[in-house]
């Protein structure tokens, strides 16, 4: 009795077995689930996230809350959403970059305005709708005759829909700033494309 | 000769000084359309705009001139200036008024919740520049002006002060009239404070400028080459004017000149422009691109009025009612 329990046990453990096993695989072949094999190091889930990626910046805020979202698992140990998946863009959860137009979100402001060279350290804020690249970004100053005083690339990424604030320095802009006289002074953002693209404009006053 | 190497010897103990931050005068744009059409030479005016350029050139002024003078740079900037002139016995007296005036400057503060930059309030800019001209003649070709320049800054808690004092000298030769215009003399100072801050003061140093022109008529045409000398820079400038004679009431000209930013930095400007006189009534007109993308084109327009009261043949500085039309604005200037 015991000997014929064990057989039986055995044999309904390799149907349960094989039975899990058959479920298992066709649900992942339906839903075209890949397994990647265990990074070897960190570094490799990595290669997976785009660093250069701010995703946040595009995330649709229209959409509605009831809706379903997918997750795609991405990596092993390591569940993440990519927003440029097919699924993410039926569900319109996140914006293509291309599909988003670069623009200020933000007015540029400087901070304080206004300010000396000499004693203050001042900084300009804004901004973007999406990521730009370094060196995309100018900036033009101009003074009350309307002659260009300075211009510039900002030299570091700026990362979309995050207020970035950068130092009205040299080390912002790769070049010095030039002495400039008391005044008000105009300025432009502009994106660095095939057409230049004004994004923004704004005043400050300089004290010596 | 004699005069030139005064001239030059006036330029030569002037210049040795060398400021690191100077200030940088509003009425560098130009005393009218005319004068900005021109390239900016600062000895062509012969009317009461001539109290920014050389005061020297207000002895053509034979009882009233009024100059006004209104730009709007950028679209935020707007200028004016406002000069009066009148002959008396005892020379030519002349106020003139120029402003720069910028509203909406955000006063900037850091949210406490998202650090970001907010506009927390909203200022505005004054920038003015006021003097009082005398002319008179050393002789029938040979003309001396002085100002006395009163400069006022306003923004947000700054105000800041200061005065100089300028010099201009005419001289008419048989074929050209040299114009020499020593502005700043003194090298004064702007004084800024704080209202809000007590500890704050700042200085600003008011450049010696010298420009020297020459005024050369040739047939229809006269040529008015200059070379300027601002902080060590030497700034050359042209203008040419050409009055044809089958239209005489009107002029066309036309300007280079270089000039230096709020960066002290030298640009190229080309310029031209166009007078129409009707009768004692001259107006201005001067084109002039500019760097800034969103208004590259600027106009100026100015015009001068030469006239004279029922009254005015009392040439006494006080006395007669049409006085006050100098006086008042006199007064203002001191109060400045």
């Amino acid at each position: 009795m015991i000997k014929f329990l064990n057989h039986n046990f055995i044999y309904l453990s390799c149907i349960c077995f094989i039975g899990i096993f058959f479920i298992t695989y066709t649900y992942a072949d339906i839903n075209k689930l890949t397994i990647d094999p265990p990074p070897a190091s960190a570094t490799d889930t990595d290669s997976i996230i785009d660093p250069t990626i701010n995703y946040h910046s595009y995330f649709n805020t229209n959409i509605k809350l009831s809706d379903p979202i997918s997750i795609m698992y991405l990596s092993w140990g390591n569940p993440q959403l990519d927003p440029f998946s097919p699924l993410s863009q039926i569900n319109n959860l996140y914006e293509q970059p291309s599909n988003v137009a670069l623009a200020l979100s933000s007015d540029a402001l400087f901070y304080p305005n206004p300010f000396s060279l000499k004693t203050d350290t001042p900084q300009i804020g804004f901004k973007t709708t999406k990521d730009v690249d370094s060196q995309s970004i100018e900036i033009q100053i101009f003074d009350m005759r309307g002659l260009q005083v300075f211009q510039a690339y900002f030299q570091d990424n700026i990362i979309g829909n995050t207020y970035n604030k950068f130092d009205f320095s040299e080390s912002t802009f790769g070049k010095s700033i030039p002495n400039l006289s008391s005044g008000v002074y105009l300025f432009l953002i502009l994106s660095d494309g095939i057409e230049e693209k004004i994004l923004g404009k704004g005043k400050f006053s300089i004290k010596p | 000769m004699s005069l030139i190497n005064t001239i030059v010897v006036m330029i030569l103990i002037l210049t040795h000084v060398i400021y690191a931050n100077n200030f940088s005068s509003i009425s560098d744009l130009g005393a009218s359309a005319q004068a900005i059409s021109l390239g900016n030479i600062q000895g062509a005016s012969r009317s009461a705009d001539a109290i920014f350029s050389n005061p020297a050139g207000l002895y053509k002024v034979r009882n009233y001139s009024v100059s006004l003078f209104q730009a709007t740079v950028m679209n935020e900037i707007n200028y004016l200036n406002m000069s009066l002139c009148k002959r008396t016995k005892y020379g030519n007296i002349g106020v003139g008024y120029y402003s720069a005036s910028v509203g909406d400057i955000p006063f900037t503060a850091i949210d406490p919740d998202t650090a970001e930059f907010i506009v927390q309030d909203m200022y505005s800019y004054k920038n003015q520049v006021a003097k009082i001209a005398y002319q008179t003649k050393i002789s029938r070709r040979f003309h001396l002006g002085i100002n006395y320049t009163k400069y006022k800054i306003s923004f947000h808690d700054i105000t800041a002060s200061g005065y100089g004092f300028d010099i201009g000298i005419l001289k008419i030769f048989r074929y050209f009239t040299l114009s020499t215009f020593l502005q700043n003399v003194n090298q004064g100072s702007i004084n800024y404070q704080s209202s809000s801050d007590s500890d704050y003061t700042a200085t600003e140093k008011i450049p010696l400028s010298i420009s020297s022109s020459l005024r050369i008529s040739i047939a229809d045409f006269i040529l008015y080459p200059q070379i300027k000398l601002y902080d060590n820079n030497f700034l050359p400038s042209f203008g040419i004017n050409y009055n044809p004679r089958f239209i005489p009431f009107l002029k066309f000209n036309a300007g280079y000149r270089q000039l230096l930013d709020y960066a002290y930095q030298k640009h190229d400007k080309a310029s031209f422009g166009l007078d129409l006189k009707l009768s004692s009534i001259v107006f201005h007109y001067a084109y002039e691109r500019s760097d800034y993308t969103l208004a590259d084109h600027t106009s100026y327009f100015s015009f001068t009025y030469n006239f004279k009261l029922n009254n005015s043949k009392s040439t006494s500085l006080i006395g007669s009612s049409s006085s006050a039309l100098l006086l008042l604005p006199f007064l203002y200037v001191l109060t400045l």
